[in-house]
């Protein structure tokens, strides 16, 4: 009944729209029209001026005025409506919110008989199921979701424990079959960070969905429910992700403990938005195993993929083979690889030939390059570097002042 | 042809570019409407704290020029250090002030002299000096100062000194919200399937706004008569116009008091053009010309509908009509300068509609208003036109702008609310009335000594004055700011 109700509020915009668009040509039509037909009736329609020497167009323009000028009368009822909606609402969430944290508080830190915290929480279910409109729920849920996310011990299980006493099956499915997009994210939210079972299906349909915010939203609580067939779904299906995802995943992977992710896999991927996931997750969970296929990553087409690959694997280069490479691939990283390079390139065995590097990228690279060679050049030894302060080249002179000046 | 064949095909001319006016105008209402709806429930629950922690986030120079700002500089450069963002520096560039901007800058943030080098990919007038600040609170604040070259100029130096991945363009007057740098850069991360080259925000109107510490604490309605009608004027500009543009990737510019744009890109198509006074528009018709012509890649153009930015608008008459005398004079000198794009199926929806959109609804509306106005005055007084049809054509025209208004003011108390009291809807509504009476007959005046200092003065790249009053600061302790 609730989705019906849902669907039918959903409609309502594009059917009242429409319902105006009809009303608003058949009114042409009614208005231009001398004689109106019902049935075998013919009536002379009052509305038409008989004077058929004003143009149709001129008839129109008077339409047309009469119709902007109800829309304006509309709009302003609108207007008003929508401004005292928004304050008394304002009031309300304010009262709602006093209302709900004062009953969660009194339950959270009752500390006397389990009978009277058991009574309590009886008394919130109460009155939340009592509660008529959607905005109130999902309020009092996000209070208790608040708590629950933010405290630990005691206090995390009986948000929790609240939170399940909550008759929150048929509410959840409703916003989740909803129409509107808010709700499917709300369901989203709660499903995720209550960790709640039984909806996996709807999490993968929205997944699929080519709604960006939901596809990431849903992306997110699969990766947080089980990240190990998640990242497998990611290669397995196909889905498109963007940098935006990859953050989120990294950040959702946080939590989760990483030996059995497949990292391989993931770099492996035809996709190269997954492939840099599973580069940055293997990047950050040390897998220099993983060393030779990033290597290969680093001659993507996709800048994204290839910037990610450079510093990882720079990130990870420890034999002289490694440093041969990031010097021989150097010209095709992007800058902020490049200055990854410069930086890590002192680990090289060999001095002369890091100096010679150097030496290179302070010549012929460009200013900010240039400032981070002499800055590494430094690290190696100063008389290298005070070479530079009479240099030939102007552009050399001045980074070499603005390395000693400030 | 005869002498009323004549009349009848001015007449019809008329009719029909109404029309199509009417038609363009509503259906960018409705889809404006539907954008702004579908953004505010996609992003109700986008944690954008959470970007603060993200590992891919393009770093971000915020590029502010700066000439003869010393009534508001101090309070606009803390409001810019106190922005929410990972990785960022300020570049404020004084573009050789006359007044005291430098000096205020250097005693009021610590600053000192520092060699600080750069690529010269785009040429400019000399940089006298670069500034840093020894207080390390202020580390990512860099202030550039160069000899004046004009807004366009001081952005290139901006760019030049700038190094990370994207450039806000901005005025220094504005006051940008805490999390506009985290919202803007969103458009950048979470599309796959195009190329986002640049991002354009809301910019809403900062005269009689309470300012503390470089925030709007307070949104009032403006006391100046000619700012309230600016409010309005905004208001669709930015909810409506541009909004309903960016759905379809057809925006052609993105205000040059915000947007934030692909720093290397833009070094690419050769920076900001100092040739012209419509730089920003300029720039972005030129970004998406290089995008069709040399990248040949699926682009975009983003535009959020946020309100994150807060700038001062002209109050009096003088500096009003300078900036709108301006603002003409650097679209047509665009129009002019990529007229190959006009009509041109190469360019796609730009080509064919953004751009004869401008040249026909923006350039050409208010000299075509001006001559029909002109016109059916005169064919009322020789008694040409009956005064019933003449009253029934002006009053469609204005209850068509009211309409139009209304759902402007209709928008923003259903989205974003920022004027809450009743009493500024009030006033807004009301100016609605008087303004279809005095402030666009004036602002069509305004358009057309545009068009004809363009085509018929020397000199066409001047800015002129713009005075700043400065914001009403409700923090006493700041004796900069008025």
């Amino acid at each position: 009944m609730k989705t019906i109700a849902i669907y039918i509020r959903y409609l309502s915009f594009w059917l009242l729209f429409l319902t105006l668009g009809t009303l608003i040509i058949y009114g042409c039509y009614f208005y231009i029209t001398l004689k109106i037909s019902v049935g075998s009736l013919k009536l002379l329609n009052m509305l038409t001026n008989s004077d058929m020497s004003i143009p149709m167009w001129l008839y129109l323009a008077e339409y047309l005025l009469l119709v902007f000028t109800c829309i304006c009368f509309i709009l302003l009822l609108y207007i008003a409506y929508y401004k005292k909606h928004k304050n008394v609402r304002r009031s309300i969430r304010g009262k709602y919110i006093d209302c709900f944290v004062k009953g969660i508080f009194s339950y959270l830190y009752s500390s006397g008989s389990i009978w009277y915290a058991e009574n309590e929480k009886k008394n919130l279910c109460k009155l939340w199921s009592k509660l008529n409109n959607d905005y109130a729920k999902r309020l009092f849920i996000n209070i208790i979701r608040q708590v629950y996310l933010e405290t630990t011990g005691p206090l995390h299980e009986k948000s929790l424990s609240l939170f399940k006493s909550l008759k929150y099956d048929s509410f959840i499915r409703t916003y989740s079959v909803s129409p509107f997009i808010r709700n499917n994210l709300f369901a989203i939210k709660i499903i995720r960070d209550f960790n709640l079972k039984g909806y996996e299906r709807y999490i993968l349909r929205f997944a699929k969905r080519k709604n960006d915010i939901l596809r990431s939203a849903a992306l997110v609580s699969l990766v947080q429910f089980d990240p190990y067939d998640n990242l497998f779904f990611l290669v397995d299906q196909k889905i498109k992700i963007t940098v935006w995802d990859i953050n989120l995943i990294i950040i959702a992977l946080q939590t989760v403990s990483s030996d059995k992710i497949e990292y391989r896999m993931l770099v492996n991927s035809n996709n190269p938005e997954i492939s840099t996931l599973g580069i940055m997750l293997a990047s950050r969970n040390k897998r220099v195993d993983l060393k030779l296929e990033i290597k290969s990553k680093m001659s993507s087409s996709n800048e994204l993929l290839r910037e990610t690959a450079f510093l990882a694997f720079a990130e990870f280069a420890d034999t002289k083979s490694d440093f041969d490479v990031l010097m021989f691939k150097f010209e095709t990283a992007s800058e902020k690889a490049q200055i990854d390079i410069i930086k890590k390139i002192v680990k090289y065995p060999e001095k002369a030939v890091v100096v010679y590097f150097l030496d290179m990228v302070v010549e012929n690279k460009s200013f900010p390059l240039k400032v981070v060679a002499l800055q590494t050049l430094l690290e190696i030894d100063f008389f290298i570097v005070a070479k530079y302060r009479k240099s030939d080249n102007e552009s050399i002179r001045h980074v070499y002042r603005q390395l000693f000046n400030f | 042809m005869d002498y009323d064949k004549w009349i009848e095909l001015i007449n019809n001319y008329y009719i029909i570019y109404a029309c199509v006016l009417f038609v363009t105008y509503i259906v960018t209402a409705i889809i404006s409407y539907a954008e702004i709806r579908s953004y505010i429930n996609k992003n109700r629950y986008v944690d954008y704290m959470k970007m603060l922690s993200f590992n891919k986030l393009p770093s971000i120079s915020i590029i502010a020029p700066a000439y003869n700002e010393e009534r508001t500089i101090i309070e606009n450069i803390k409001c810019l250090l106190s922005l929410q963002y990972q990785n960022f520096e300020i570049i404020v560039v004084n573009d050789g002030s006359k007044d005291n901007t430098l000096q205020l800058v250097i005693d009021c943030f610590d600053l000192i002299s520092v060699e600080r080098i750069f690529d010269i990919e785009l040429s400019t007038m000399p940089v006298r000096a670069i500034y840093k600040s020894i207080n390390p609170a202020y580390s990512h604040l860099i202030i550039v100062d160069k000899e004046n070259g004009g807004k366009a100029d001081a952005l290139n130096v901006g760019i030049n000194v700038a190094q990370n991945d994207l450039f806000l363009s901005m005025d220094v007057d504005c006051i940008i919200e805490q999390d506009a740098l985290l919202r803007m850069v969103k458009p950048f991360l979470d599309d796959s399937k195009h190329v986002v080259i640049a991002t354009g925000g809301v910019i809403r109107i900062a005269n009689s706004c309470e300012v503390s510490d470089g925030k709007i604490v307070k949104v009032n309605f403006p006391r100046e008569f000619w700012v309230k009608f600016q409010v309005l004027e905004y208001f669709r500009a930015f909810s409506m116009g541009r909004m309903a543009w960016s759905k379809f990737n057809g925006l052609l510019i993105i205000s040059g008091a915000f947007g934030l744009f692909d720093r290397k890109r833009v070094i690419k198509v050769g920076g900001y053009d100092n040739t012209t006074v419509g730089e920003d528009l300029e720039l972005v018709v030129r970004m998406r010309r290089y995008m069709h012509e040399v990248e040949k890649q699926k682009y975009r153009v983003a535009f959020i509908p946020d309100p994150l930015c807060w700038t001062e608008v002209p109050q009096t008459y003088n500096v009003l009509s300078r900036q709108r005398n301006r603002w003409t004079r650097g679209g047509i000198d665009t129009i002019f300068k990529h007229r190959k794009m006009f009509l041109n199926p190469r360019y796609g929806l730009i080509g064919m509609f953004s751009f004869p959109y401008w040249v026909f609804f923006e350039w050409l509306a208010p000299i075509i208003e001006f001559v029909g106005l002109f016109y059916f005055l005169i064919m009322l007084i020789f008694g040409l036109i009956n005064p019933y049809v003449f009253t029934i054509l002006f009053l469609l025209v204005f209850v068509f702008s009211l309409m139009y208004s209304f759902f402007a003011i209709f928008l923003e108390t259903y989205t974003f609310n920022k004027y809450s009291d009743a009493k500024s809807s009030f006033q807004m509504i009301l100016f609605t009335f008087v303004e279809m009476l005095i402030y666009q007959p004036l602002n069509m005046y305004f358009a057309i000594t545009g068009n004809l200092d363009f085509f018929f003065k020397k000199n066409k790249r001047g800015w002129g004055d713009m005075t700043r009053a400065g914001f009403t600061n409700t923090n006493k302790s700041n004796s900069n700011t008025k």
